[in-house]
């Protein structure tokens, strides 16, 4: 057990170390400089803003500083906004971007839990068919087309009640997250509806449910003491992924829907090639993925005994 | 009067004339045709039979374990400890299942939940039958366990499945069955998956359990090893109906149905070292395969011209009379009906 998650943690490290090598040089071989601007630069000021980034020494120089600095938790100041360091823009906007992923994951896991329950349940008859055409339409649509979409569903409902039930966009309250959160788990909530589904109907023709029938269980007793369970534990693993849908589609939903969110930053970065900001983020998010898929690695291992227990007993 | 309800009494199972049809493509099967067996309480009968025979489906079915969008008709009488269990609702067999009627599967290994401990499934259904309190039932199941032969109840009781080699398993879904202390318990191939000496171990377990409690078993198996070692009764079937019945002495020392015969040729024994084994040429005709006669006409090397036109009444073994009833030691065999039926058809 602990072999198994000291070694999580020491591929995660390596994942990303090399998610940093990777972006580091990507991010230099872009033909353009994150100096030029719109305004040139006069070719003094040019050269101390180099220097003061150290973009005038050898890559390789660049690339050590660099790694020593994130050693050390700074990754630096950023290039466009004055005096701004990368560290201060994710503490004050991941915790934004965070709650919103929360929420979304929320939606998407109860709610796919739900669905799979009842498509299951309703299997290759109508509400079934229903749900899983929603649920097929959701993992294709892009979820900037449903946030566009539930823009104007909500102008829509709130001049059709002449007062503003819901807020189309911005940041502040509960009901600016309820939208968006839910456009955001979109996706997610397909994916755990479909996986929900196939699961339940592949344990309800287990010989286990059939002793469960045999034992005189009634038809809920069942569900909950024998199907569920069984049917929630592969869904726990993708969990890890489904943290990093919700993240990545994050940067989009922020933009529709103004939410000041660390996933704007990112966008408005790689735009303005603002080195710092765009490897702040990175390094921030990927180690936050890697942090979440073994967290889901240890939560996996509590739900099922049959990890829970390898290694420890005779 | 006083006959009928003595009878009553001793009766556990009485099954008459319990016919299943499942629904198919291209029309309804019947699987199951007018089996009719009676099962004194504390009695074991085995009901044998090739794979594919209706053996499962029958006691499934029984059970009212086999979904109803799958079922197109079953008829016949079922009267478990003389009350009727054929018409009831899903409510009311779900309170006879694992009560007073339990069934043991052939898979313990998959047959329990890998998810939850042992005592939790155990104790299961005291709690919803008997209306124990968790901790009651685990202490319950806890006596179970080691009535089973289970070492270490109290710890054994909180592992789970895996952790449990096959021969437990069996042992903890036989704790499992007997937990309401049923009328009846079906065991569908209880040691198939077993290794022999697990197997003898099993079976030795049930007939102390059977003498202990009282339980009537009801034994599928395929295997006539099982059958003479714990059975009292056997039931031959064959392409879903029943064949030869009667008791294990009479049916397998004076064996009459060519079927049974063949059956009981191809069960290695060791004298035969070094002999090919018997094979019973030819296949059982598939699910629903209605014959003009008897059904194992085509494999019988005792066929006459009659076997393929009409099917024979229940004859007694005894004295040759079609009486129409599996009583004593009965079978469905021209061969053995007293007027000479070669002759009724040769003309």
């Amino acid at each position: 057990m602990f072999n198994y998650f000291f070694k999580r943690i020491v591929f995660g490290l390596l994942t990303i170390w090399f998610l940093i090598t990777a972006t580091f040089f990507a991010m230099h071989m872009i033909p353009a400089d994150p100096l030029g601007g719109d305004k040139a630069l006069p070719a003094e000021i040019k050269q101390n803003l180099q220097q003061y980034y150290g973009l005038d020494k050898p890559l390789p120089q660049q690339y050590v500083i660099y790694l020593n600095k994130i050693l050390h938790g700074d990754f630096g100041y950023s290039y466009t906004q004055q005096n701004r360091r990368v560290n201060d823009i994710i503490r004050e906007h991941f915790p934004v971007s965070a709650l919103l992923g929360v929420m979304a994951l929320s939606f998407a896991s109860l709610g796919g839990i739900l669905l799979g329950a009842i498509t299951a349940h309703f299997r290759h008859r109508w509400p079934d068919a229903l749900v899983m055409a929603i649920v097929i339409a959701s993992i294709s649509v892009p979820s900037f087309v449903f946030a566009a979409l539930a823009q104007l569903a909500i102008l829509g409902l709130n001049d059709l009640l002449e007062r503003p039930l819901l807020p189309v966009a911005g940041w502040g309250s509960f009901s600016h997250i309820l939208v968006p959160s839910m456009i955001l788990g979109l996706g997610t909530l397909a994916y755990i509806t479909r996986m929900m589904r196939a699961n339940l109907i592949d344990v309800m023709k287990s010989d286990f449910i059939r002793t469960a029938h045999a034992k005189g269980l009634s038809q809920a007793r069942i569900f909950w003491r024998h199907q569920l369970r069984n049917a929630l534990l592969p869904v726990v693993t993708i969990l890890g992924p489904a943290v990093a849908a919700v993240t990545t589609g994050g940067f989009v939903v922020e933009q529709v829907f103004a939410i000041p969110g660390l996933g704007r930053y990112f966008v408005q970065a790689v735009a303005q090639l603002d080195y710092t900001v765009i490897m702040g983020t990175t390094v921030f998010y990927g180690s936050f993925l890697v942090l979440m898929v073994v967290l889901v690695d240890l939560l996996y291992g509590l739900i099922d005994p049959r990890i829970r227990l390898a290694g420890t007993d005779r | 009067m006083i006959n009928r309800a003595m009878q009553t009494n001793t009766v556990a199972l009485s099954v008459s004339d319990f016919s299943v049809s499942l629904r198919a493509e291209g029309g309804d099967v019947k699987i199951v045709r007018d089996v009719s067996f009676t099962l004194e309480k504390g009695q074991t009968m085995a009901l044998v039979g090739e794979s594919g025979c209706g053996k499962t489906i029958a006691m499934l079915s029984l059970m009212g374990l086999i979904p109803d969008q799958q079922i197109a008709s079953v008829s016949g009488e079922v009267l478990l400890q003389g009350a009727p269990m054929l018409g009831l609702t899903q409510d009311e067999l779900r309170s006879l299942r694992g009560n007073r009627i339990a069934m043991i599967f052939q898979e313990a290994m998959t047959a329990l939940n890998p998810t939850m401990t042992i005592g939790e499934q155990v104790a299961e259904p005291l709690i919803v039958h008997k209306k124990m309190k968790r901790a009651d039932a685990m202490r319950r199941a806890e006596v179970l366990l080691s009535e089973t032969g289970i070492d270490e109840p109290k710890r054994r009781l909180r592992q789970y499945p895996f952790e449990f080699s096959g021969g437990m398993l069996q042992r903890v879904l036989i704790a499992m069955a007997l937990a309401c202390e049923p009328a009846v318990i079906i065991a569908d191939e209880p040691t198939t998956a077993l290794d022999v000496t697990t197997q003898q171990q099993v079976l030795s377990l049930f007939k102390q359990l059977q003498t202990q409690h009282g339980t009537a078993l009801l034994l599928i198996t395929h295997d006539l090893g099982v059958v003479s070692h714990v059975a009292d009764q056997v039931a031959v079937m064959y392409a879903g109906e029943i064949v030869e019945y009667g008791g294990i002495e009479e049916v397998f020392g004076n064996t009459a149905h060519p079927y049974t015969a063949a059956l009981k040729a191809s069960t290695p024994a060791l004298q035969q070292r070094g002999q090919a084994l018997t094979v019973l040429e030819g296949q059982p005709p598939t699910a629903g395969y209605v014959a003009s006669g008897c059904a194992f006409a085509n494999r019988c090397d005792r066929a006459m011209r009659i076997c393929t036109q009409t099917q024979a009444p229940w004859i007694n073994r005894v004295d040759g009379r079609a009486n129409g009833k599996a009583d004593g030691h009965a079978l469905r065999c021209w061969q053995y009906h007293d007027a000479n039926p070669q002759k009724e058809t040769l003309t």
